[in-house]
């Protein structure tokens, strides 16, 4: 029997650092395993000590694509251990952050790191060169979405405004009225985005699995609900570790994630599925009009799911936004008393879904901190993945196979600096 | 000024006045900002609203002297000096304001060498004084001779009754007035002017002398202890006109670009730091002594009148809670009878 | 002119720095014009080990074997070499850990059990500790902006200079109305500028992310936090706070 190794040692266009490698005895999988290895940096251990107020500004530094989710996510896991209630509009405030900072990070996956794939370039800087357009409508994209940070959250990264229990400063009647035509241009450039990646032809691959969201209860949405699972019945966030467990792996800086014991899905794909139902109206006809089947079980469809979330987010925002449109936000700041308690939240990062929990104690003074990052929740599956596809992919040259396999990683747009990682390839025939 | 120079407008009418002016003309007046205060260029109908103005927490100088303002533009080797000659006019200045750009004409444009773009503003800013009815909290404009003005404005407001009694210092001010004659009445005079009441004073008498004297005091280092070096007295002197110039080339295109105006500030290290990285006032308490000497020593003896017009402005920023009025107090009980 | 060749590397951080670069917005792609990148870890293929580079732009803090060696590498190969980032040039928030270096291997076991093949420093370090940087671009991230005038000025063949003087004056300059005058105890006057004041401008205490003004008043600073009704302690950590812990003095 032939014994073959794959050797990826530098995974490139992917957030992070990490290692893959592939064993093969003739077409059989004896191995396809993910080494997580960017430095580690211990946040779960970090936040201990500090007080209420500083636990966000330190959790948000976890990844600097998505320090918006990990800041209103960890702010809302504190606010339900300290027992603070914050108002409908600062509710609305942070979901709008949420919608911009999503679109935001869509744009750099599908355009910096997965369309040089689907466009034949070796990286960003060619399409600089021979796709101008593409580029250019990828930084007007870029330009509008983080500047709709900066307008709500006072930064494009790391936004400051936003503190436990409330905003620091909120927009006025003008400034709704320039978000809202902040949202319509990005819909009409996400539309642009969403034609460009239904054209792209993607590898025919398929791998149902479980998939997995936060899942609002009305709307399809990123700020709040129970845990969603495609098929079954789902369960309540204070629940999640009775259904996700971590397990550290001696390879790997990152924890993995099973849910009941199984590899699992999340991201735009598993929230299309789950909630696609609820998808607006132009969302809606973009699906349609390119015949996509819900569900879906193709990893790549999770590049055009991502395209499509962006127009829905877009009409969803400019929804929160007209019941601001004649006043303004009202500003409100509070003296915040803490006391002793333990809170969890969960919110869908651009990559899947987020957990900050935390224990506090009566000084407000963090006491306990987990996190789980969606990435660290697809490992798992994007190993099933490759132990599904080697067996067909081993019939192409050794390129062709590491290329793939880097195509279907990037697919999930894993943000390996939230799981700490780097990727290395290492393929064994 | 002869007997036609008084009017009187009625409170009613003042709204309708800036609206006019502002057709004509950029206004810069008082609008609700911060803490408190700021000269802005008034929108199209922008309604003003003077309920509780005593003074702007920034200074006018940055009509005359914008921050950042391109000064020179050069594409390769052609170079085009840029001048700003715009008509604007500034509503509401107080008088130690206008004692404050009286000096800083004499700074810009009275030592033979003329700063050009300073010059051009200068030109068509026309200025719209108003005397205060009563004092905040840091004034002292009574102890500085800066509470009244005899000249250097345009129109002159001060508030009394259901209105306001305006005085016409130039041939520019009875043009305006002329403008909107329907809003104006003829008026016999102006009112007797009353002190504003400053809680705040500084003995003036002699003091460059006791200063001089005290060159080499503790004092300076004692407050220099305090001094944390943030340049907020310096950006909120009216007086401070210190800048430097800085070279922009466009990234794009490294052979365009522009020279720009950047206001500059003694408090920081880099203001006396020369080519070698020498700093001239290393120390902390140098650049507090070089302050502290420029507003009540150096002006009297470069411009024949004191670089500090009273406004308190300094007082009010500093986060350390330092106290050019206490300072001179300190100095005078020292070194006043040595 | 021959374009000079560029390359960035990333060490431990969050990688936002390198967002922020790249959202230099319009000047983005004038910028890929006039340099040559040679490697940009996230972007392209592979870096090559034995290029040499113009300028190379380090990014995060050292905190591993891996790090170390890579940072000693590139200053090898580089003519010019910038640490952009709080974390490349303090430490940042990944030294957030340092103060507790002696509990170090309890707490990466508790973490990741105690077969983890990975290891790590027990703190980590800003890269001026392991070799010698031409030019520190501080900030938290950083000023996109500041990376675009650095770049200018190189190809111009002039040299950079930082700041060196509080973000007081960058938040008077934008106009903001001063933070501590309303109560609001606010690191502005200690904290290196260079960002035009963000925070203070949406009404945010500045919290110190652009790292320690080497000259600025530590004393008078203590002294107005006590007024504030800080301990001993918190003044510490919000001293510390990206700089592993250590008040700068």
């Amino acid at each position: 029997m032939s014994h073959k190794s794959y050797a990826l040692s530098c995974m490139t266009k992917v957030e992070g650092h990490a290692k893959l490698e592939v064993e093969m005895d003739g077409n059989k999988v004896k191995k396809a395993e993910i080494a997580v290895f960017e430095p580690s940096r211990y946040f779960e251990h970090m936040v201990r000590g500090k007080p209420f107020d500083m636990v966000p500004t330190i959790s948000q530094r976890i990844c600097g694509i998505c320090s918006v989710i990990h800041t209103v996510t960890s702010i809302k896991a504190v606010e339900n251990a300290i027992g603070v209630k914050a108002s409908q509009e600062t509710h609305d405030l942070r979901r709008l952050l949420l919608h911009a900072s999503n679109i935001h990070s869509h744009t750099a996956h599908l355009f910096f790191f997965a369309a040089p794939d689907y466009l034949g370039v070796g990286d960003v800087m060619e399409i600089a060169r021979k796709n101008r357009d593409k580029m250019e409508l990828a930084i007007r994209l870029q330009k509008i979405s983080s500047g709709i940070v900066r307008k709500i959250g006072g930064r494009p990264l790391h936004p400051v405004n936003c503190r436990v229990g409330y905003f620091n400063s909120v927009p006025d009647k003008s400034m709704v009225t320039e978000l809202m035509s902040d949202f319509r241009d990005l819909k009409k450039l996400s539309t642009e985005a969403a034609e460009l990646f239904f054209s792209f032809r993607y590898p025919d691959f398929e791998n149902p699995t479980n998939y997995l969201s936060v899942k609002e209860k009305n709307s399809y949405d990123l700020y709040e609900g129970d845990i969603g699972v495609l098929g079954e019945k789902g369960f309540k966030v204070k629940d999640y570790q009775k259904h996700l467990e971590e397990e550290t792996i001696y390879r790997s800086t990152a924890k993995y994630a099973r849910y009941d014991g199984k590899p699992y899905m999340t991201g735009a794909l598993a929230r299309l599925n789950i909630m696609g139902d609820r998808l607006s109206k132009s969302a809606r006809s973009i699906v349609r009009k390119h015949k996509l089947k819900l569900p879906n079980f193709s990893t790549f469809t999770n590049n055009i799911s991502q395209a499509v979330e962006m127009v829905h987010f877009c009409d969803r925002a400019l929804e929160v936004l007209s019941k601001y449109e004649k006043t303004g936000f009202r500003e409100e700041k509070r003296k915040i008393k803490p006391r002793g308690g333990e809170g969890i939240a969960a919110c869908e990062a651009p990559r899947g879904t987020l957990i900050h929990h935390y224990k506090f104690d009566s000084k407000g003074i963090c006491t306990y901190a987990n996190i789980m990052t969606p990435t660290c929740q697809n490992v798992r599956n994007m190993e099933s993945d490759m132990q599904k596809w080697m067996p067909e992919l081993i019939k192409k040259n050794d390129e062709k196979v590491k290329h793939s396999l880097e195509m279907l990683i990037r697919a999930y747009d894993p943000c390996f600096s939230c799981s700490t990682h780097f990727l290395n390839f290492n393929l064994k025939r | 000024m002869t007997q036609d120079s008084y009017y009187f407008i009625e409170k009613k009418d003042l709204q309708g006045f800036i609206d006019a002016l502002t057709l004509k003309m950029s206004v810069f007046a008082p609008v609700r900002k911060g803490r408190g205060f700021r000269f802005e260029k008034l929108k199209n109908k922008q309604k003003l609203d003077l309920n509780g103005y005593i003074n702007t927490e920034f200074p006018p100088k940055s009509i005359l002297m914008p921050e950042g303002e391109a000064l020179v533009r050069y594409k390769e080797s052609m170079i085009c000096e840029v001048f700003d000659d715009v008509k604007k006019a500034v509503f509401a200045i107080r008088p130690c304001d206008v004692h404050a750009m009286l000096l800083l004409d004499k700074v810009m444009m009275g030592h033979g060498d003329i700063e050009e773009h300073y010059e051009a503003r200068r030109k068509n800013l026309i200025v719209i004084a108003m005397n205060c009815t009563e004092a905040g909290e840091n004034c002292f404009c009574e102890s500085m001779e800066t509470d009244r003005l005899y000249g250097g404005f345009d129109l002159l407001f001060t508030e009394n009754g259901n209105g306001y009694h305006v005085e016409a210092g130039s041939e520019e001010g009875k043009k305006i007035i002329d403008d909107s004659a329907k809003l104006f009445r003829k008026s016999s005079g102006m009112p007797a002017k009353t002190k504003p009441g400053c809680t705040k004073k500084i003995d003036t008498a002699g003091l460059p002398e006791i200063m001089k004297k005290a060159a080499n005091s503790s004092i300076w280092e004692d407050t220099a202890k305090r001094c944390l070096s943030c340049a907020s007295c310096t950006f909120v002197c009216p007086t401070c006109y210190c800048f430097s110039l800085k070279h922009e080339p466009d990234v794009t295109d490294l052979k365009n670009g522009e020279v720009k105006r950047e206001m500059d500030y003694c408090m920081l290290l880099r203001f006396s730091k020369v080519a070698g990285d020498y700093v001239f006032r290393q120390h902390r308490t140098e650049r507090v002594k070089q302050f502290f000497y420029h507003k009540l020593v150096y002006g009297l003896e470069n411009e024949g009148k004191n670089h500090c017009v009273g406004c308190g402005r300094c007082i009010t920023e500093c986060m350390a809670g330092i106290d050019i009025t206490e300072e001179a107090a300190k100095v005078r009980k020292k070194y006043a009878k040595v | 002119m021959v374009k000079p060749k560029v390359a960035f590397f990333g060490m431990t951080s969050c990688k936002g720095c390198y967002f922020q670069l790249l959202l230099a917005n319009e000047k983005l792609p004038a910028i890929f014009g006039s340099i040559d990148i040679v490697d940009f870890w996230m972007l392209n293929e592979k870096p090559k080990d034995d290029d040499m580079y113009d300028i190379a732009f380090i990014d995060g803090a050292v905190s591993n074997h891996e790090n170390a060696e890579l940072v000693r590498n590139v200053r090898e190969r580089s003519k010019y070499v910038i640490a952009f980032g709080t974390c490349a040039c303090h430490g940042g928030i990944p030294a957030v850990r340092n103060p507790d270096e002696r509990k170090h291997s309890a707490y990466h076991k508790l973490v990741y059990g105690k077969d983890i093949k990975v290891k790590s420093y027990p703190h980590a370090d800003p890269v001026s500790r392991h070799i010698h940087v031409d030019y520190e671009m501080t900030g938290c991230p950083i000023n996109e902006r500041e990376a675009v005038e650095v770049i200018r000025d190189l190809l111009l063949g002039k040299k950079p200079v930082a700041p060196d003087y509080p973000v007081c004056v960058d938040c008077k300059k934008a106009g903001v109305s001063c933070l501590f005058k309303e109560g609001t105890l606010c690191m502005g006057p200690v904290t290196r500028a260079g960002c035009n004041a963000p925070c203070p401008a949406s009404r945010t205490a500045c919290d110190g992310c652009r790292g320690p003004l080497p000259d600025a008043n530590w004393n008078e600073m203590e002294k107005l936090m006590k007024e504030h009704g800080i301990e001993k302690k918190t003044m510490n950590m919000m001293l510390g706070k990206y700089t592993g812990g250590k008040m700068a003095k």
